[in-house]
């Protein structure tokens, strides 16, 4: 329809995802538009690699595209995108050995690593001292705000894993975080 | 062991203020018109690999069964009336009546084919939410 993606930024999301199931390539450029920023800000926490990050950003909205058509509610589209994008980055390390790895580490790494001083207060360098099953449900919790069932039904990870890395995951983060603060203000005061 | 509360499910979800701060706090990436643009294009691409494929193998199936038609047209003739036979072979004898012929469209093996993948395909949805 001529002139239809004028009144495309003022449509409510549920319209938009409907039409673009229909297979309107306006409305889904308008979804990609809107969603963007909250995938390529999770995929950046996860990844701490801007371009990875887009790179994974645009292979969500592909799968998106491609499947949007098996989406029956409309209402569910925010939560369904959650977990195409949870599942692109679980692929995305799969495909790295990435999460076998990590499994490996020991299970307490309550100290800051030695090369904490130089995360910076920078969240997403701070994220990535964290081993890659405790990343992804932290920043499930506090950036997606996910509550614990909804991780395990995302990620696959048993409750009392996702719990275990919750905790963990944020106390080793306050820890880093700390850790630089100090190094910081040292550095101010000499 | 007794099983959680209410309260006690609450309180284990409960967040860190600092880290929540910091997490509300960071920066959310602005829309981004090539990122869009970028994402529409791979989209396109990918439509134009599925129809390229989709076409070559429809394409490469065709000669197949040309070649072999001009090279063995018996043996192609035959193997097409043992596909179609079996395929429309019915599960369950159900003699000459008006029975046999009302349920005919849905007592074959091909019937089950389709309704086999029909399954699969209604399983996968469900599984993908």
């Amino acid at each position: 329809v001529t002139g239809a993606s004028s009144w495309y930024p003022d449509t409510p999301e549920p319209l938009l995802v409907n039409l673009a199931r229909g297979g309107d390539r306006g409305a889904f450029e308008e979804v990609v538009r809107r969603r963007q920023g909250q995938v390529r800000s999770l995929m950046r926490h996860l990844s701490n690699d801007a371009t990875l990050a887009d790179d994974l950003a645009q292979q969500v909205f592909l799968q998106v595209w491609l499947r949007l058509r098996t989406l029956r509610k409309v209402g569910a589209f925010p939560g369904w995108l959650k977990r195409i994008a949870v599942n692109t980055w679980l692929q995305h390390v799969r495909r790295n050995d990435a999460l076998e790895a990590s499994r490996e580490l020991p299970e307490t790494t309550e100290a800051p690593p030695e090369s904490s001083p130089a995360v910076g207060l920078d969240l997403d360098q701070a994220l990535a001292t964290l081993s890659e099953p405790m990343r992804l449900c932290l920043v499930l919790s506090y950036h997606e705000g996910m509550s614990h069932g909804e991780i395990v039904e995302a990620t696959g990870m048993p409750l009392g894993t996702v719990k275990s890395n919750i905790q963990r995951g944020a106390k080793q983060l306050r820890t880093v975080l700390a850790a630089y603060r100090e190094t910081e203000s040292n550095e101010t005061e000499s | 062991m007794n099983e959680p509360t209410v309260i006690e499910n609450l309180a284990a979800e409960t967040r860190d203020p600092l880290l929540q701060a910091l997490f509300t706090q960071a920066e959310p990436l602005a829309p981004d018109e090539e990122f869009t643009e970028a994402v529409i294009e791979r989209t396109r691409r990918f439509k134009r690999r599925f129809l390229a494929g989709i076409g070559g193998g429809a394409l490469a199936f065709a000669v197949i069964v040309l070649a072999s038609y001009l090279a063995f047209p018996v043996l192609v003739t035959e193997w097409a009336t043992l596909a179609f036979g079996f395929i429309s072979t019915p599960i369950v004898s159900l003699g000459e009546g008006w029975l046999a012929w009302l349920l005919a469209p849905i007592n074959t093996v091909g019937a089950i084919l389709v309704a086999l993948y029909k399954l699969i395909r209604v399983a996968s949805r469900k599984a993908m939410g």
